[in-house]
């Protein structure tokens, strides 16, 4: 598959599967916030922004979509041969990072303002791209020290 | 008028493999052509390799071969010491090439399994191959199976 029709193929599953998680989390965060008997979808600030709630809503889950059709269309850089497993992880992060900020400070879910909100989200994404980073160096490491190992048994069952 | 060939056959009993011998003016494409049909006809192992230093032919025997790669519009072969360029596309050499010896190892490199002394992991995750002339290259990591499964075979 060419790298243009491997990006198009994960942008197309990254945007429907945005937008299936974004509403997701947004039923169960309305159902987290109905205790007071109203409906919201949206935090109060992204109401209030986009004025009215339903429009929100729509907005939210498109962002959503597009979030993570670029997370997943971004993915494909992993199957550049030509960089190196930690060029391509790192270069993901970064675009996935800050496309979530971008995200986030559209849908009002955090604010700019509040830096402690803000350095938390960036651990809970690095976390994750640490420990893939290194299960997969070791998974590779481990299968070379075994490709050595074999290699030499055959070179010494040609002679 | 194309060059015509003129063919002898010489029976002597002292000649248990039949041997040729090609007498030419000049090396040219068309000896080079008949030395290619012959090796192909014969049986023998797989096709010697035509590869040239500018103009001047060699023929490599599949054995020495160490890797063959892309470099911008060409391809290049290398043999434990030299470094020779070759007409074809690396798709199509592949086609010529045993598979039980060489392995595609990336878009744009095949290597000798035979010639490689080991392979090698950094920490930017680059699966880096020694070869056993100290020549050095890189495998994608796509091939990684393909290089365990070639191996273990």
């Amino acid at each position: 598959m060419s790298f243009r029709n491997r990006v198009i193929f994960l942008a197309s599953i990254g945007f429907a599967l945005g937008t299936l998680i974004g509403t997701v989390i947004t039923a169960v965060s309305a159902t987290m916030t109905y205790a007071d008997g109203t409906l919201y979808l949206c935090t109060k600030e992204f109401n209030d922004f986009m004025k009215d709630p339903l429009l929100a809503f729509v907005a939210q889950a498109v962002v959503c979509g597009l979030y993570g059709m670029i997370g997943m269309g971004g993915s494909a850089v992993y199957s550049i041969e030509e960089w190196s497993l930690l060029k391509a992880t790192v270069s993901h992060f970064l675009l996935t990072v800050c496309c979530y900020y971008i995200t986030a400070f559209f849908c009002r879910w955090i604010s700019p303002a509040n830096i402690a909100d803000c350095l938390f989200m960036l651990v809970l994404f690095v976390i994750p791209y640490l420990v893939i980073w290194l299960s997969s160096y070791l998974s590779y490491r481990s299968k070379i020290m075994e490709i050595n190992r074999e290699l030499i048994e055959m070179k010494a069952a040609m002679n | 008028m194309r060059n015509m060939v003129d063919i002898d056959v010489v029976l002597d009993e002292k000649y248990a493999d039949p041997k040729v011998t090609i007498q030419t003016k000049e090396k040219t494409e068309q000896v080079e052509n008949i030395i290619y049909a012959i090796e192909n006809v014969s049986g023998s192992d797989f096709p010697a390799i035509p590869a040239y230093v500018g103009e001047k032919i060699e023929l490599l025997s599949q054995r020495d071969v160490f890797r063959a790669y892309t470099q911008g519009r060409r391809v290049m072969i290398q043999t434990g010491d030299e470094t020779y360029t070759i007409k074809k596309s690396l798709s199509s050499l592949e086609e010529d090439l045993n598979p039980k010896r060489f392995l595609r190892i990336s878009r744009s490199e095949i290597v000798n399994m035979y010639k490689v002394d080991r392979f090698d992991i950094n920490i930017a995750g680059t699966i880096g191959i020694e070869f056993e002339n100290g020549q050095k290259s890189w495998a994608a990591r796509s091939r990684v199976k393909a290089i365990k499964e070639m191996i273990k075979a």
